[in-house]
């Protein structure tokens, strides 16, 4: 290190001949640090460093594939077979039997099987409307956006699981019914964000200067508008499959989404409430299920919004 | 300020008015005729008639509605078509008990949310703050009912500490013997609102941290627990109030699922039944109750607020000229 | 020699970003006097607001002080105060102001409170409530607002820029502290309010007899309030000495061309403004020589590969740069370099 402190004289320099202390015109330009930001090195990484995170992919992994290879189970999900009832976990029925002598791990694949449809269909649905009114009515503005954001708050002033119980009870049960009736209770929160995204966008200088060079509505908001909304959009969506597949299970448990004999965790959790006292595990194996089913979707959502949104700290 | 209320109070009962018109519809377009479970085929024409027209069935949807809505101001929710009495004093006997549980799980969920945020937030990326994420991420996902029977096998089927259902029991009416009856069902209910209000405090707090007010306090040399308590703990909490206001429709519905499953004597567990019957009057009288828990939850959240953050109050003060 | 208030030893401060770690202050080295106003000048990013909150221990995550930095005050190194001696040196001791006063104090609590939390804070001797209140008062009353009294039970933006602003400086000032730093205090004024609360600085400054450590951009609050000036750039003091020395007589081609950048009244309109071309180095990865290397006119070939040594011109007057070398080629070089040497 050369002398830093307040010295008074020269100081011991390194050795410098005559040839240092000439002129350079050619300096090297300063570019500053560049570094690229890849979504999904982001994302990867932002997974790899978080244990829940790496938990919570494998396991959605584990379910979703288990859901697609149910049918290849040697049991019948709905086939009674009542002397083989209420048997312990063993190597065929990994989860026991039910009151019927039905396969419990079986029928847990299709539950699961029905809870991912019902989850990742309600999901769309709810996107799809909830991304097109936020969006018109962000961008439009005016008494159309005052118009449909007050049929928004109505909506989310509504006792949305009332009224869900209320709807179930009136139409065919069934897994359209459901899938419908979550989406109508769960878009307007997805419209309220969209919209605010899109304000804050709409009011951002790269999209004036899209519009000034010349670009029509359709052009801006194709191109500037909804690439730029898709992270919000795609957090939404992982926190929307979580909340659909709670709802699911919340009203089948009730009696009022995918009824009996057909399987999904929320009726096997109705099945299992009557003979709680006597076989708790009936209720814990397809409850747990749901709750690490959940939990996974949660965590995934916000691994994707801390990956998503752009940071600078580490 | 009293225009503010009123504007507000009139926003309020447009909601109101909404609510009850879309519950009215859903029943109404509802497939499976509400009028078949009550008339026999031993019924002869006349009798029948007479029934669809003391339902009000043989009318169009908006005659009904309105003919709905003019008793409903009044007060009169009509009879139930179960047990042919008026509604609304079915409603109002099971509705202290169902306030009461709703009450004590919502204090009981804000009295942990709020320490348990604020230290997460402080101890940010630290064991603490993870335990506390874990915690609120468990909270979250599970479902209310599922805790709930799970709280059952444990304390009742296990470990027989706590009754799984009721209020009281048979013959018993003391304070301790309604808190054991208590307990379950306020935990449950609860842990998802805890789990959401200390994710909130958390975020809400770190923002406040960043802010350069709290560094000028550091600067004075306030320490670390003053800045949380002095500084930080208003403005997190201010947006709280909202969020509470908003998260009236969770508990008015978390109380359904969960009297429910705990047999609690409240308006839930009423509702619930009344729907297995299809007993509409009922059903449209527990709407518009829930909506009207909701819509002034709300409400006063948005009075409070303006009340509790000067910057608002002055802001509309301006607006309306005092 | 008087002992000196605060001695800074090599001071280094990095933060640890996304993009690597930014050496925001690069082995710095000053003093500040005793009731003495010192300025911090610099282009934004050059490290000036980082050091100035070293010195008071307010350097958070991702930001880090570097092993080897030492902060003298009175001859204790803060650097290792526990956290009860930070609370009781911060606001007694050392107080700042910051930039701007809207965000810095708390939005929901009464001016008047947020005064008082400073005494509370430091109130050893027990005072009662009461006579802190009357204490705040009468510092409010100094800062030049009227109606003390009905000030302190307002809301920040319930008050004007230059008022809010007033508050931060009787916020810092109640305890009577002996080193004040003043990070931008006028930037987000007003021109006529800035020289009001320039104004009101330097009174206070007389009356209670604190050092202060003036952090600007703008060289008019230099000239106006600075008995010494450092000249920061890039996380490195290239220059320091007395106000005339820098004013009159710089030594290093950034202080020279800060200088000649700046409109001046007293100079012929006709003169163009000298822009420094270029921009400030990437402090991920700075310069392996001098900083200002790649923007220097008279750039020679040892200041791509050597960091220049500190050295002293006369007096208290140093500068960085290897034209002070007898060595170095100075044809066309505007100002004095070394010093003696081709004086």
């Amino acid at each position: 290190m050369e002398n830093k402190s307040i010295s008074a004289g020269r100081p011991a320099a390194p050795a410098l001949t005559e040839l240092d202390f000439q002129r350079i015109e050619k300096k090297e330009k300063d570019l500053g640090t560049v570094y690229r930001r890849s979504v999904w090195k982001e994302l990867l990484k932002e997974i790899g460093g978080n244990p829940m995170a790496i938990f919570a992919c494998i396991f959605l992994l584990t379910m979703i594939i288990g859901a697609l290879i149910a049918p290849f189970s040697p049991y019948d999900p709905n086939a009674i077979d009542l002397p083989n009832k209420f048997q312990p976990p063993s190597a065929q029925h990994w989860f026991g039997t039910d009151e019927f002598g039905r396969s419990y791990f079986t029928r847990a694949l299709y539950g699961g099987r029905v809870s991912l449809t019902v989850g990742f269909s309600a999901m769309l649905v709810t996107i799809c409307i909830g991304a097109v009114i936020g969006i018109f009515s962000g961008y439009i503005g005016g008494k159309l956006d005052m118009l449909l954001m007050r049929f928004t708050d109505i909506f989310l002033a509504l006792p949305s699981m009332l009224l869900m119980i209320v709807l179930n009870t009136m139409l065919k049960p069934g897994m359209t019914t459901l899938i419908m009736v979550l989406s109508l209770f769960s878009w307007a929160s997805v419209a309220r964000v969209t919209r605010a995204e899109t304000m804050s966008l709409k009011a951002r200088d790269f999209v004036a200067a899209s519009r000034n060079l010349g670009a029509g509505s359709l052009r801006v908001a194709v191109h500037h508008i909804l690439p730029n909304i898709m992270g919000p959009v795609i957090v939404a969506a992982s926190l929307g499959v979580a909340s659909a597949i709670l709802t699911e299970s919340s009203l089948s448990f009730l009696g009022l989404g995918i009824s009996i004999p057909h399987a999904s965790w929320g009726s096997m959790l109705q099945a299992a409430q009557a003979s709680i006292l006597d076989r708790p595990m009936m209720a814990v194996y397809p409850g747990a299920l749901v709750l690490l089913t959940v939990l996974s979707f949660n965590i995934l959502g916000d691994v994707l919004r801390s990956a998503l949104e752009p940071k600078i700290v580490k | 300020m009293l225009k503010y209320c009123l504007r507000k109070f009139g926003q309020l009962a447009v909601v109101m008015v909404l609510i009850s018109f879309f519950s009215f519809a859903v029943i109404y377009i509802a497939p499976g005729d509400i009028s078949s479970m009550y008339l026999s085929p031993d019924m002869t024409e006349e009798e029948q008639q007479a029934v669809i027209e003391m339902l009000g069935l043989d009318k169009s949807l908006p005659e009904q509605y309105l003919g709905w809505a003019r008793e409903a101001i009044r007060g009169n929710f009509g009879n139930s078509l179960a047990s042919k009495t008026p509604v609304w004093p079915l409603l109002a006997r099971r509705l202290p008990s169902t306030i009461l549980l709703m009450g004590v799980s919502l204090l009981a969920s804000l009295a942990l949310a709020i320490p348990l945020g604020l230290i997460a937030a402080y101890k940010k990326n630290t064991w603490v703050d993870n335990a506390v994420s874990a915690f609120a991420y468990f909270g979250m996902s599970i479902p209310s009912f599922y805790f709930g029977m799970l709280m059952i096998i444990l304390f009742t089927a296990k470990l027989h500490w706590l009754p799984s259902s009721g209020m009281h029991s048979v013959g018993v009416d003391t304070l301790p013997d309604t808190l054991a009856h208590m307990f379950m069902p306020v935990i449950t209910m609860a842990l998802s609102h805890m789990a959401s209000y200390t994710r909130y405090v958390r975020a809400n707090a770190i923002g406040q941290l960043s802010e350069e007010y709290v560094l000028a306090a550091k600067a004075r040399g306030t320490l670390p627990g003053k800045i949380l308590s002095h500084h930080v703990l208003k403005n997190t909490l201010l947006p709280i109030i909202t969020l509470l206001g908003m998260n009236m429709a969770s508990l008015v519905c978390g109380s359904f699922i969960i009297e429910s499953v705990f047999g609690w004597p409240g308006v839930g567990s009423f509702a619930m039944e009344a729907i297995g019957k299809r007993d509409y009057p009922v059903i449209m009288a527990y709407v518009m109750l829930s909506g009207a828990i909701l819509v002034v939850g709300n409400f006063t959240a948005d009075i409070l607020y303006s009340f509790a953050d000067p910057r608002i109050k002055r802001g509309i003060d301006e607006a309306h000229g005092k | 020699m008087e002992t000196p208030l605060v001695e800074v030893k090599n001071l280094s401060v990095s933060y640890f970003t996304y993009a690597g770690e930014v050496h925001s202050v690069r082995d710095i080295s000053f003093t500040l006097s005793q009731g003495k106003t010192t300025a911090l000048v610099g282009e934004s990013g050059c490290g000036k607001t980082v050091a100035s909150k070293s010195l008071m221990g307010l350097i958070e995550r991702p930001g880090k002080i570097k092993e080897g930095s030492q902060i003298l005050y009175n001859g204790r190194n803060v650097l290792e105060f526990s956290k009860r001696e930070w609370s009781a040196f911060r606001g007694k001791e050392c107080s700042m102001i910051f930039q701007d006063a809207l965000v810095s104090l708390n939005p929901t609590v009464p001016v008047g409170k947020q005064i008082i939390e400073n005494l509370k804070n430091h109130n050893e001797e027990n005072l009662p409530l009461g006579q802190l209140r009357r204490r705040a008062a009468e510092m409010i009353d100094m800062a030049g607002i009227p109606d003390a009294e009905s000030c302190m039970a307002k809301y920040p933006h319930e008050l004007s820029g230059g008022q809010r602003q007033r508050i931060m400086i009787a916020t810092a000032m109640i305890t009577k502290p002996a080193l004040l730093i003043a990070d931008e205090p006028t930037t987000a004024l007003d021109v006529t309010i800035q020289a009001q609360i320039l104004e009101l600085m330097k009174d206070l400054q007389k009356r209670l007899g604190m050092a202060i450590v003036m952090i600007t951009h703008d060289l008019g609050v230099v000239a106006d309030m600075a008995d010494d000036i450092i000249v920061m750039y890039a996380g490195k003091i290239v220059e320091r000495g007395s106000g005339d020395d820098i004013f009159y007589d710089p030594r290093h081609p950034y202080t020279w061309a800060l200088m000649n950048s700046t409109p001046r009244l007293d100079w012929d309109s006709k003169k163009p403004l000298a822009a420094i071309e270029g921009t400030i180095p990437d402090a991920v990865h700075p310069p392996a020589g001098c900083a200002f290397c790649s923007r220097c006119p008279y750039a020679m070939a040892v200041c791509a590969a050597h960091d220049p040594p500190n050295v002293t011109v006369a007096g208290g007057h140093q500068t960085a740069c290897w034209l002070t070398d007898p060595r170095a080629d100075v044809t066309g070089v505007p100002f004095q370099t070394g010093g003696a040497l081709h004086g």
